[in-house]
Parts: structure tokens; sequence; C-alpha cells
């Protein structure tokens, strides 16, 4: 095999605590991202707890209505900014640059930033718990006027502000890193059509946040303008218009929708070949598919405005229909590569499958609530809460759980245990439907969400306290996965460089790879060079 | 970088085209701006793509490349290690912590933010 091309080594590397404090090497970056996120999710998991314990019954008062608000925003937030896609950024961190064969990502010093900048973020958002007032508590779009400061009066909205303005920098700095390094820093013979998935839906989600994410810097800037310079941006009684914040605030949202799920699109486009022991089905048609989802969701925001009564609702429902396009082709790919494949349902493959189910729940369920007269019965009911639960935790949290379990023995050279794999798996995905799915009915009977309490009308009790059974069960699921990488990193067993038989180049590295990634590479000659390097028979053969 | 051109070209030509079938659609100046203000942002960086990287030529774009041919090649200085970008991301941290909750603090920011961005810009040299 041949020797990789060398990077300059600087001289000044450091050991311990301070190495992780002022690394710039793209693996450690990867790791932070993903643990910080991981550890958001566990909070914002906690905050979940307290809100389905609230609403087990109706009339109970464990916690006010305040709190109750602040609650489910920070909820929200976390899961939203502070987790799932920052998991997406630290996994692209890690794997991009051993994916394309390159040392490390093109600007390591930014990307140092990027991921500080998003920890003090986080920690920013979090703050406002502490100051008089409490944690923002508008909600996790915080539309105006609610969070004007004749309403929110308090600091913590101030400090969501300027803790989300800190994570959209971190992303667009993040997303422009991505995209330099792509291009420039592709091993010889890694051509843009021998990328992996993975690294494809990347380009395509950092080329969505660099067009969304200004507009929420901008509507984030100008609220706090609105809130402490005079501005009367959002203030309709000064010919300000809150109607504006939401079309900004939405140029930005619902791409982020897309932003949250491309990543672990390509997760589940390099799960299911591994463990299919087949090439992805229509690798083409899953790479246009990504461009096609990323710019039909520049053009759907104003969806979720339909009931104001002030949007082109024709416009939005038939590009909104348009997305369930290129998103099936996907599942096509995805079924077509299962297709008598030698199916291996380890823990990895099985989270991809639950992720297809659940998103498949999810997107069903999207393509209603994108019909306008459906949109109008259940908006603001608990049928938009389970809609977006399948699409964003059964579908983005399944594929994270896949990414863990198939990426861990890369990341840290441990593989964790199968049989509690299995546990969790099942313990989440029992639990996640029995939360969300009687959510539907909760909603179609009328139960409006974002209520800390609610009256005993026939049924809501019954449903509700089954969705909270099911957040239990959930809760044992991730207790299961705590366990396992708890016990699995003390293990003396040291998993292989490729335990699974991967395809793309960071299997070809050792586990964990070493500073620069690569001491030598094979000849890349397809999508999947080190499935070739290891069957060189079957590789000359699919050339033909 | 004729990947990059080709990316963004077709997403500059996709948001002028999007920008302008939203307009007559609508007739919804709130929307047609922001779809014109991300085409003009993407019409920009293609125009740099198109002018200013015409004639780059990466070894990843030629198929029939082996990393044999990149060996030994200097990609450039990856530097392991720097101070510098948690002690920007930390003194942005105070300067807009303390917006909201101290003046003093954003002073503190500010002056540390400051510091860090000349050291990295000394260590960058």
């Amino acid at each position: 095999m041949s020797t990789a091309a060398t990077a300059v080594p600087n001289p000044a590397s450091r050991r311990g605590i301070i190495e992780w404090l002022t690394s710039t090497d793209h693996k450690h970056i990867g790791i932070l991202y993903m643990c910080t996120s991981v550890f958001y999710f566990f909070v914002a998991g906690l905050l979940a707890m307290v809100i389905r314990a609230q609403l087990a019954q109706p009339g109970l008062t464990l916690v006010g209505p305040h709190a109750y608000n602040q609650i489910f925003t920070l909820h929200g937030t976390a899961m939203i900014f502070l987790f799932v896609v920052p998991f997406a950024l630290g996994l692209a961190n890690f794997l991009i640059p051993l994916q394309i064969g390159a040392p490390d990502m093109a600007f390591p010093r930014l990307n140092a930033f990027t991921y500080w900048i998003f920890f003090f973020g986080g920690l920013t958002i979090f703050s406002g718990a502490f100051v008089n007032g409490g944690a923002a508590a508008s909600g996790w779009f915080a539309y105006a006027p609610l969070s004007e400061i004749r309403i929110s009066t308090g600091g913590g909205q101030d400090l969501w502000i300027i803790g989300l303005l800190m994570t959209s920098v971190s992303g667009i700095l993040a997303a422009v890193n991505f995209i330099t390094t792509t291009f420039l820093y592709r091993a010889p013979g890694m051509t843009m059509w021998r990328l992996p998935i993975f690294t494809w839906e990347m380009i395509a989600t950092s080329l969505l946040i660099l067009m969304a994410f200004p507009s929420l810097a901008a509507v984030l800037a100008l609220l706090f303008i609105d809130r402490h310079f005079g501005g009367q941006f959002f203030n309709a009684s000064a010919g300000g218009s809150p109607v504006l914040y939401q079309h900004l605030f939405w140029f930005f949202g619902h791409p982020e929708v897309y932003i949250m799920i491309l990543p672990y699109f390509g997760v589940i486009s390099e799960i299911i070949p591994v463990f299919s022991r087949k090439p992805i089905f229509g690798y083409t048609g899953l790479v246009l598919s990504a461009f096609a989802i990323a710019g039909l969701s520049m053009g759907v925001w104003a969806h979720h405005m339909f009931t104001t009564g002030v949007v082109s609702n024709g416009f939005f429902a038939a590009v909104s229909f348009l997305i369930a396009v290129p998103t099936g082709i996907k599942f096509f790919n995805w079924v077509g590569t299962m297709w008598r494949g030698s199916l291996l349902l380890t823990t990895p493959m099985l989270f991809a499958i639950g992720f297809m189910l659940n998103f498949l729940i999810g997107g069903i369920t999207g393509v209603m609530v994108a019909s306008p007269p459906i949109d109008y019965q259940v908006e603001d009911s608990y049928f938009l809460v389970a809609h977006f639960h399948y699409v964003l935790g059964g579908g983005s949290l399944f594929a994270i759980f896949g990414a863990i379990y198939f990426w861990f023995p890369k990341v840290f050279g441990k593989l964790l245990s199968e049989r509690r794999g299995k546990w969790c798996f099942w313990l989440l995905f029992v639990g996640f439907n029995t939360t969300f799915f009687v959510m539907q009915f909760l909603g179609a009977m009328g139960m409006p969400r974002r209520v800390y309490t609610y009256q005993n009308l026939p049924g809501w009790g019954n449903l509700n306290l089954i969705a909270s059974i099911g957040a239990l069960i959930m809760a044992a699921g991730v207790l299961v996965f705590v366990w396992d990488v708890i016990a699995s990193s003390i293990s003396r067993t040291r998993a292989s460089d490729d335990p699974w038989g991967g395809y793309s180049l960071e299997w070809w590295a050792t586990s964990p790879p070493p500073e620069y990634n690569f001491t030598s590479l094979p000849p890349i000659r397809s999508e999947r060079p080190v499935f070739d390097a290891k069957h060189p028979d079957l590789a000359r053969l699919s050339q033909k | 970088m004729i990947n990059g051109r080709r990316l963004f070209v077709s997403s500059a030509v996709f948001g002028i085209v999007i920008a302008v079938v939203y307009w007559f659609s609508t007739h919804n100046p709130d929307g047609t701006i922001l779809l014109g203000l991300m085409a003009t942002a993407l019409v920009f960086a293609a125009g740099f793509m198109f002018f200013a990287e015409r004639e780059a030529c990466l070894v990843g774009d030629r198929d029939d490349a082996l990393p044999a041919q990149a060996a030994g090649e200097r990609l450039g200085v990856f530097t392991v290690a720097s101070s510098w970008p948690i002690a920007i991301a930390f003194g942005a941290f105070l300067l807009l912590l303390g917006m909201v909750v101290l003046p003093a603090l954003a002073a503190f920011g500010l002056v540390v933010m400051i510091v860090s961005i000349l050291g990295l810009g000394r260590e960058s040299r």
C-alpha cells in the first residue's frame, strides 16, 4: 500500500486535560462535540421526564405554569441546538477527514473555535435558569411578541438569544470548514463521485447551514435590538410586524429540520450496506436526492405559518409535498440495498431499521400537515408534537444511537456489547412508540401542546398516562446505554481496526486513529476502497 | 476546483430561480427578499469560485490518481494544539454574558478577546 501525503506536525503538542482544552486535532474536537451534545441530551431528557410526570394525569401540580414553560423551552432548545445538530457536527468532524483520506480539517484552529463557541453558547442558554425571572420561557422558536421585553422581562430570554447566536456562529464556521476540507483535501483518487454518502450528506447539510443560519443570526439580533435598543421590528403597535419574525425564523427553522436529518440519512446510508453485505443501491440517486431535499427545503418555510392567513398556502403546500419525492427515493435506495442482501441484525443495523420505521411515520404525518386543511385542524395540537418527535426523535435519535454503536470502536478502540445494545434498542423502540404514537390520538382529540395541565376529558388522562409510561421505558433504554458505555470502556478487550468489515476509508485507519490519521492508503477506485483492498478479486469484477 | 464551482453555480442558479418563481407565485415581499439575499450570497460564492479558483487543479479530482503520487507531498502545517481558539471563545462568552448581567464583565471579555485574537495572529505567522 502507498504512503499517505504528509502533514507537518506542530511541535507544541501537549498532554492531559490541557491537551483536550487546546487540541486542534479534528478527532479530539469531534469527540468533544459528541460528548458535550450527549451530555445535553441527558439534561434535555431529564427535562422531558419532568414534562411527562407533570402530564401523566389531569390536574397535577408538580411544577407551576411558568416553570413548565421554562422546562419545555429548554428541552426543545437543548435537543435541537445543543444535541441533534452538534452531534452531527461532531461526527462529521471525526469522520470527514478520515473518509476522504485527509490528515485533518482545512482550518484546525477555526475548528477548535467552533467547538468552544458552541460549548460556551450552551452554557449561556442554561445560565438563564440562574438569573432573575428564570430561563427563557417562550418556546424554542420564541415568537414575538412573546419573546419581546414587555412580556419576557427577565434576563433568561436575553441569554437564550446570545447563546443561540453563539451556536449559530459555530454552525456557520463549521460548515465553511467541512466544505473547504471536502473539496480541497481529498486523497488522490477520491473523486467526488467516490465520496462516502455520509460526506456527501454533510456537504448538502453545510450548504443548507450557510443558506439558513444567517437568517437565524439576523432575527436574533433584531429581537435583541427590540428588547434593549428601542427597536420596533416586531412590535405591531409601533408599525413593526410579528409575522416578519415568523418569516425570518422559519426561513432558518425549516431548513434546520433537514440540517438535523440529512447527516443521519448519511449515517443510515453507511450502516445499511455494511450489514447487508452489498454496495449501496443507487449511489447517484442518494446523492442527488440529498441536494434536492436541501434545495426544496429552502422553499417551504411558511408551511409553519399557514394559519396566519397571510402566506401563500398553495405555494408552500406544493413545495412541501414535493420534498416527499427525494425522501422517498432515499427509502427506495435503503430498501433496495437490503433486498436480497445477507442481513446481519447487529445493534447498529437494528437502530437503522428502527430509524426507517419511525421516520416513515414522521414523514407520512409530515405530508399530512403540509396540507393546509389538515394543518388548520391540528395546528398547535399534540398531533404536531407526535409528528416532529417521530422525525427528530424516532429519526435522528435512533440514527445517533446507530452511529454510536457503529463508530464507537473506531473512536475509542472498544466495542460496545451486542447484548446490551439490543436491550437498549428494544427499550428505546418500544418506549418511543408507546410515548409518541398515542400523542397522535391526543392531538386528533384536540389536546393543545404547551399546556402545563389539562382537564379530565374522556380518554385524555389514560393516553397521557400511557405516554408517560413510554417515557419511563425510554429512560430505562438510555440507562442500559450508559451502563454499556461504562462497562465497555473499562473492559480490557480492544476492538480490531475494522470490526464490521466496513467499506469507507476510516476503517483503514487504526482504532483509534493516530495523529494525522493515516500512514498509508489503499488505491481508491470506488466508493468502497477498503472493501476493494481486502477483496481485490471482487473489486476487479465489480469494476468491470 | 471544478466541483466546488459546479456546486455553488448550480446553487446560485437555483436561488435565483426560486426567488423569481416565489415572487410571481405569491407577490410576498418578505420571502422574496429573503430568497433574493440567499441567492446573492450564493452568487458571490460562485463568482469567487469561478474567477479566483479557475486554474485550481486537485489531485483528488483525478480518478486515476494513486495515493503514492502524493507520498511525501507537503500538504501544509496542521497545528496539533493552540490555546487561542478557546481563549477567543471564552472572551466572546464573557463579552456577551456581560452585556446582560454586568457591564464590567463585558469589558473584561472584550480585553480577553482582543488579546487572544492578537495572540492567534502572532501564532499563525
